[in-house]
């Protein structure tokens, strides 16, 4: 028999690509607890008889990510005979995304190819020829997959990955002769400029100075990847401008049309109210704090100086920001004021109320604006849904406009969990790095290097271990 | 017609451990050989141990085996290499006596009750029903045997080159053995051809020393045995000679006419042991390289040339030495030459070292595609060992990847084969901190106890050495430095001092006032184990998902053809290399993690 699975594993178990409804499966001997850490509802998932449904939200840090149905399933009553749980989700790959990210950080691992099925098996719930067709379905997609796992890794980022991964191979083969071969890798200056002494192609760097350099690459992808998820997973924006300009009559308008994905009950709280809104691109924005757009007109006034206060936090947070002007007045010191603090960030400006007439001239904003500074400019009128459209591609082109500038050397990685292994290298580099500085054994750096080159490895798909030593002999003399 | 429980074919190294084991463990023995005055012979360098190899003869000592015991009492110079790095890579290294060495050891085994040495050859295999019976021998006819352990180093179709000319041996002066390989293709065995050299041997007087850099031994001299409480202790200098440009264009104009690159050597040749040829070719660039001066020992004023291997004719060897300072005037007494042999590839044997076709039959040693004295020692300990237990009706010993190198060799022989010869590396192995040569005892002595070749009180002896150390470090746990020396670590435990990469054992005694009675090897150990403690941790999370798959036995009956789900390509790696486990099956080139869970879905398909 095999031995037991002692860790609780994690998928996203429908067809990928958007549909009404997506499922988050988690299966194992911690999933209940798991589900504990990462839901709201009525009652905890542990005190949930088995097979019940109970309506909740998925929260991380305190954002809600997604109102689900959650479904606890215990041993050995379920699919795979372990502990189940099972998250129904809005439809939407980013939304089903980002559950599993928070489940994953909540302690479940993610499930490898045919998990689910293999533990069905082990624990009876599936007889041989069962798992086997499924295995066998499994084995042809996994090849499939190894194919497609690079395309998930955008643009040159393999070849930077496969860079970094050679250059780390090569200070570890490095640091294995010398520890191997301590007669043939003589003196540590051999060592430091193997290439040039011994092997075809020469370096200036030593291992310590290229083991910066990989590390400080590794720093940028890492932060490239930070910045580009934040753009592109949920930017925040901010609508701002003066009362009564038809700040909440756009919001409205633009949620409208689009399906709420997660909001707040409108009217029933006056604190934080999150509202998402998928643009056109598909990314997800998140219009943060935006007080005031759901308060009642008789509460307005004595609300009003808290409101605006809000505002400019929100404003402050935001990646992005939504100016809205009275198309029908012209510019009053308010407007100016708005101008002056907020019109050299990326913003895009909205003409409201264009059916009221135009008082307000383009020339009259732009004049505004500092040389330099510009933004999209949109004319709406927000009660009709007249130039909705128009704001949201818009703001798509501004935050595509947004991401980061990737480093020459440096690229974005598509996923989490690409993501995850350049974290799990740069924290082995670094670690073999200190070892370095800190006169520690050699062999110490030799493993740290050694979990990054797995990371690396893992990251690009290479199964097939490579051969240090056939690094070692095609670089060094050896043979005493 | 005469029958032994265990015959074992060849007195190399491998033979000799081989022939003892099962001797020591009750069983009857005839250690047949070509020439039975190189018994243990050393064919080529004159040394023992080195990194990994070093690691290996200590591995052989703690479970019993001969060779530790031997190169400390035939030594004449010893040292530790890798001072400076880690406790888990250094490795101890001697000089040996040769002729001192071989005559030890003969007398080893003339002396063991139950073994009888016997110099014939072994013309063929008999084999019934796929089971061994015996051999039969060119001057003693047929022999029986329950088990038989076929260690022939580079005797098997051996031919060697020297520059234009070949001619049959198994090592200079030596006939080969070519009936024998015969025999096994008859029986089925595939036999595959690798290749090695050696370099020429030289006249001590011609040599000018006082050019040379002179190298000593170690004080005091590291042992080798956890047993033996003697050490021969250091008696000769090694010299450093240098290549020149004008010795590289001597071998540089000559290439065509080496046995290497005149296209008469088929077989594959070692990339970490290469001739001087090969050193010329495949680093251009680099003005010189190093000939250690090895002396053969003390009883001859031969030196082996070691750095120094080649398949150059006669001339040529004499002309390029005598391009290098120290060695105008030289005279080669045996000239360097290349050697090429049958191997048989080792993906045929259990992890027991029998072989899959035939059942009472296991290979060691050169046979197997290894090179190097202690790897060829550490198989035949392991295949005498097993051919006794089967020969008592026992199960089998199979060593480990995680407990020894020896397991690390053994699993990477069956799992992938040879390419090239094989020899032992500490990178070969995915655990080399927990491998370091000083814990061989602690690992492997259980073993040892249990088959009967280590004795009650050296193993009550290791276990109170290992009690000693943990007593230590307990009392460093709790212990902290007082007074003036504990400045700025107050509240810091010796223990969370030594765990420092700049602190050593010896500053918590100078620095930090540590009083303490444990021996120096001990606090080696201690501080080894302290420092290395949280990298152990993070190597095994690293490898729990491997070693889990290694616990997982793969049925010897499976027919990997018949496991549905598994792409064509990976059910014919399976099926050449048979793995017992599925860690062995992940570590097999070309399988992937999907195979690996069709293959433990079926597998516990089968017990159900």
């Amino acid at each position: 028999m095999l031995p037991e699975d002692k860790d609780t594993i994690a998928a996203i178990s429908t067809a990928p690509g958007v549909a009404a409804i997506g499922m988050v499966r988690l299966s194992g001997p911690d999933a209940i607890a798991v589900a504990d850490r990462v839901f709201v509802g009525s009652k905890s998932p542990s005190e949930m008889t088995h097979s019940t449904v109970q309506f909740g939200r998925i929260a991380q840090d305190g954002s809600v990510l997604d109102k689900v149905m959650l479904t606890v399933l215990r041993s050995p009553s379920s699919y795979t005979g372990e502990d189940v749980v099972e998250i129904s989700c809005h439809g939407s790959p980013l939304v089903l995304k980002d559950v599993l990210t928070a489940v994953i950080g909540a302690g479940a691992r993610l499930a490898t190819g045919g998990e689910f099925t293999r533990r069905a098996f082990l624990h009876g719930k599936m007889d041989l020829c069962q798992a086997e067709a499924v295995m066998e379905l499994l084995s042809a997609e996994t090849e499939e997959a190894k194919r497609v796992a690079l395309s998930q890794v955008q643009g040159g980022t393999s070849e930077v990955v496969e860079q970094l991964r050679a250059q780390v191979l090569r200070i570890k083969a490095g640091l294995d002769a010398s520890i191997d071969f301590p007669e043939d890798i003589v003196d540590e200056a051999q060592m430091n400029y193997a290439g040039a002494t011994d092997g075809a192609s020469s370096t200036d760097a030593s291992p310590r100075g290229s083991l910066s350099e990989t590390l400080r690459r590794l720093d940028a992808m890492i932060g490239a990847f930070a910045q580009s998820q934040q753009l592109q997973k949920s930017p925040k924006v901010a609508i701002i401008g003066k009362t009564n300009v038809g700040k909440s009559t756009i919001l409205n308008s633009l949620l409208c049309e689009e399906r709420v994905i997660t909001s707040e009950s409108p009217g029933t709280t006056r604190d934080r109210i999150d509202a998402d809104l998928a643009l056109p691109s598909g990314r997800r924005v998140r219009f943060s704090d935006t007080a005031g757009v759901h308060i009642q007109k008789d509460e307005k006034d004595e609300l009003d100086g808290k409101a605006r206060s809000k505002m400019e936090q929100a404003a402050e947070g935001a990646d992005a920001r939504v100016m809205v002007f009275d198309a029908s007045s012209p510019l009053e010191s308010e407007d100016k004021e708005l101008l002056e603090r907020w019109g050299g960030s990326p913003a895009v400006v909205v003409m409201n109320k264009i059916d009221l007439g135009e008082c307000l001239k383009v020339h009259d904003l732009q004049a505004e604006f500092e040389a330099g500074a510009e933004a999209a400019l949109v004319r709406t009128c927000a009660t009709s849904g007249l130039g909705m459209d128009d704001l949201k591609a818009a703001l798509d082109e501004l935050l595509d406009a947004l991401l980061p500038e990737i480093p020459s050397d440096a690229c974005v990685v598509g996923t989490v969990r690409n993501d995850g292994l350049l974290r799990k290298a740069r924290d082995a580099i670094s670690h073999a790095i200190g070892g370095f500085d800190g006169q520690a054994w050699p062999e110490f750096a030799s493993l740290d290097l050694g979990e990054a080159i797995d990371a690396f490895d893992e990251l690009l798909g290479i199964e097939v271990r490579v051969d240090i030593l056939d690094e070692i002999f095609s670089r060094f003399c050896i043979g005493k | 017609m005469k029958s032994y429980d265990v015959l074992v074919v060849g007195a190399g190294h491998a033979g000799c451990e081989a022939a003892l084991a099962a001797a020591r463990m009750g069983c009857s023995v005839l250690l047949v050989t070509l020439n039975a005055d190189k018994v243990a012979a050393m064919s080529c360098n004159p040394a023992i141990g080195g990194i990994g190899k070093g690691h290996i003869v200590r591995e052989i000592d703690a479970l019993g085996g001969e060779m530790a015991k031997v190169i400390d009492q035939t030594g004449i110079q010893f040292r530790l290499l890798n001072r400076r790095k880690g406790p888990a890579v250094r490795g101890p290294r001697a000089q040996a006596d040769k002729a001192d060495y071989s005559r030890r050891f003969k007398q080893v085994i003339e002396s063991q009750e139950g073994l009888d040495l016997a110099q014939d050859e072994v013309l063929s295999l008999i084999v019934a029903s796929d089971c061994i019976m015996g051999v039969r021998c060119l001057f003693r006819g047929e022999i029986g045997a329950k088990a038989v352990i076929l260690s022939a180093g580079t005797f098997l179709a051996g031919m060697m080159h020297v520059g234009t000319e070949s001619f049959a041996g198994g090592r200079l002066g030596d006939p080969s053995s070519n009936e024998l390989a015969d025999s096994l293709r008859r029986l089925g065995f595939e036999l595959l051809r690798l290749k090695t050299g050696t370099p020429p041997r030289l006249a001590g007087p011609t040599i000018d020393f006082d050019k040379l850099i002179a190298q000593s031994g170690d004080e005091p001299p590291p042992k080798f045995s956890f047993v033996f409480p003697g050490i021969n202790g250091n008696q000769v200098k090694c010299h450093l000679a240098k290549t020149t440009p004008l010795c590289h264009k001597i071998i540089a104009e000559n290439l065509e006419r080496s046995a290497l690159y005149s296209g008469k050597i088929s077989g594959v040749g070692i990339r970490y042991c290469p001739s001087i040829e090969d050193k010329i070719k495949k680093f251009p660039q680099r003005e010189a390289h190093h000939i250690f001066i090895e002396p053969e020992g003390l009883s001859t004023s031969e030196y082996y040339a070691n750095g120094f291997a080649t398949s150059l004719p006669f001339e040529v060897q004499k002309a390029m030495l005598r391009a290098v300072p120290g060695l105008e005037e030289v005279r080669i007494t045996r000239p360097g030459y290349a050697i090429e042999y049958d191997f048989i590839q080792p993906t045929h044997l259990h992890p027991t070292l029998e072989t899959r076709r035939i059942s009472g039959l296991f290979l060691a040693g050169q046979t197997n595609g290894t090179s190097g004295y202690e790897e060829a020692a550490g198989q035949g300990l392991v295949a005498g060992i097993n051919a006794a237990l089967k020969v008592r009706g026992e199960p089998p010993f199979v060593i480990t990847r995680r407990e020894a190198y020896i397991g690390v060799m053994i699993d990477d022989l069956t799992t992938t084969g040879c390419k090239e010869p094989y020899r032992m590396f500490t990178a070969r192995s995915e655990h080399r901190l927990l491998l370091a040569a000083d814990t061989a005892d602690v690992r492997l002595m259980g073993y040892g106890h249990r088959f009967g070749l280590i004795s009650d009180e050296v193993f009550a002896d290791m276990r109170r050495r290992q009690e000693t150390r943990a007593g230590e470090m307990q009392s460093l746990s709790s212990a902290r430095p007082e007074g003036e020396s504990a400045r700025g670590f107050a509240s810091t435990s010796f223990l969370e001092l030594l765990r420092r990469p700049e602190i050593h054992y010896k500053d918590l005694v100078e620095r930090f006032g540590l009083e303490t009675e444990l021996s120096q090897a001990d606090r080696d150990i201690v501080e080894m184990l302290v420092k290395y403690e949280g990298y152990i941790k993070r190597e095994e999370a690293r490898l729990a998902n491997s070693e889990r798959l290694d616990k997982v036995k793969v049925p010897r009956d499976l027919d990997f053809g018949k496991v549905p789900g598994l792409r064509a390509e990976i059910k014919q790696r399976l099926t050449e290399s048979q793995p017992a486990t599925l860690g062995a099956a992940r570590r097999i080139p070309g399988v992937t993690p999907a195979a690996i869970s069709v293959l433990s879905i079926h597998i516990a398909g089968r017990g159900h």
